[in-house]
């Protein structure tokens, strides 16, 4: 048995948010040993060395925890995909090239997008980096008048169901060639894109992808798959 | 005795998260022993799979009863989803219980929503819808009656209409217009079924009234 090195005894709140992030920094390795959805307590506890008590201290499951670390993913990636497509101007192929950015990079790194398809659905982190990000673009469309005008919480949601949804099919089975096309196409009607446009837009391929963070879980992560 | 067990995994789960529920929550709600959980399920997990096989069924026989006569696909699909997100929000036991399984997943066993994806493919295949995946046309669907039930869980007041404005962008993203879309969600409603008298439905209905 592994020796315990991280016991939380008391209520001290330092010592718990540090317990609670190292169990966190733990989860890439965790989600490399064996599918997300078989990740027993025992194995956080063994793996990273704490007491079952401790653990549940921090967090109410392991599901608990690997939405916990999605998310935190999820904010790493944020930023790199946000500057990348701070340089397209109209609305509908920024929103477009950024849903792409994030299908290809979560989907090119397998353990990447499993850990993020453990985020939870529905979405209620309305102040996570990621969901800000798309209510922007989604405003500004709105406000262009190039989207229907919806309430914020549906239009992100139609843009947090293609990159799932995409994820997911796509992690899981052969897909055809131009899903990721297809993908787009249906989220760009769905936000009220007429069809002729939004072919167009979907059939723009990327140029570039962003550089992931070498920090942080998405850093630990290709470390792992390198 | 089966039924009794998935039935209190379904009342602990407006309690806490699916994830939470451990054998001990369950035998002691359901007031049986240890053993005699483990003589029908071999974990919490099973017992939930077996509640979300229960729960389709019954489910999905209440709404098609109402709806399998509407002949047009792109009107049964409408008025399918909206009478079912209408009724997990009116019975919030169910509807929290739902939301909460994985989506999107590929294992069949916890799709609930198998009577809205088959008129999805069905659209798709009859021309009505455009040209695409199943898959696509499906998880836009879903994941948008769970966003929507979620959202009119948390504020039921404002939830009039909000179904019409969840759906509304879903049949313009399987590639309806606009027009179409909107006199599809003005066709009147039937109204909601009742809780039957028998299965889970009806422990449920048993639970209400004894509340009320």
């Amino acid at each position: 048995m592994a020796k315990i090195i991280h016991h939380l005894f008391g209520n001290n709140k330092k010592q718990h948010l540090r317990v609670r992030s190292h169990l966190v920094s733990a989860s890439p390795e965790l989600v490399s040993i064996k599918p997300a959805n078989e990740i027993k307590v025992e194995d956080v506890t063994e793996h990273a060395q704490v007491s079952r008590d401790t653990f549940f201290k921090c967090f109410r499951s392991v599901d608990d925890l690997l939405n916990v670390s999605a998310k935190q993913a999820g904010r790493e990636l944020t930023s790199p995909i946000a500057l990348m497509g701070s340089t397209i101007l109209d609305v509908p192929m920024r929103m477009a090239a950024k849903t792409r950015m994030g299908i290809r990079l979560l989907t090119g790194t397998p353990l990447l997008g499993r850990l993020m398809l453990k985020s939870e659905w529905p979405f209620t982190d309305m102040q996570h980096k990621g969901y800000l990000d798309i209510k922007k673009d989604i405003a500004q469309g709105i406000e262009q008048g190039c989207f229907t005008e919806m309430p914020p919480e549906i239009a992100a949601n139609l843009v947090m169901i293609a990159l799932r949804g995409a994820i997911q099919e796509m992690l899981d089975s052969p897909q055809p060639q131009d899903y990721e096309d297809q993908v787009i196409y249906h989220m760009l009607l769905s936000l009220g894109i007429n069809a002729e446009t939004a072919e167009g837009i979907s059939k723009i391929p990327l140029e570039q992808l962003p550089d992931l963070p070498k920090k942080g879980l998405v850093g630990k992560i290709l470390k792992i798959v390198a | 005795m089966q039924n009794t067990l998935i039935f209190s995994v379904l009342a602990l789960s407006s309690e806490k998260s699916i994830h939470e529920i451990d054998v001990d929550d369950v035998i002691q709600h359901a007031q049986v022993s240890r053993g005699s959980f483990y003589k029908y399920f071999p974990s919490v997990q099973a017992s939930v799979l077996a509640l979300v096989s229960q729960l389709a069924r019954e489910l999905t026989t209440e709404i098609e009863a109402i709806t399998h006569q509407i002949p047009d696909t792109a009107t049964r699909l409408v008025v399918t989803t909206k009478l079912t997100m209408r009724f997990l929000v009116k019975v919030p036991l169910l509807g929290n219980f739902l939301i909460q399984l994985p989506w999107p997943s590929q294992n069949q066993d916890v799709n609930v929503f198998k009577h809205i994806s088959a008129d999805v493919e069905q659209g798709i295949k009859e021309g009505v819808f455009t040209k695409m995946p199943a898959s696509i046309g499906c998880n836009l669907l879903i994941g948008s009656l769970m966003g929507g039930v979620h959202t009119m869980l948390g504020k039921p007041a404002s939830s009039n209409g909000y179904e019409n404005k969840v759906l509304s962008p879903v049949l313009m993203g399987l590639g309806l217009d606009s027009k179409t879309a909107d006199e599809l969600l003005k066709v009147p409603m039937p109204s909601l079924p009742k809780l039957p008298a028998t299965g889970l439905l009806g422990k449920i209905a048993v639970m209400n009234d004894s509340v009320s």
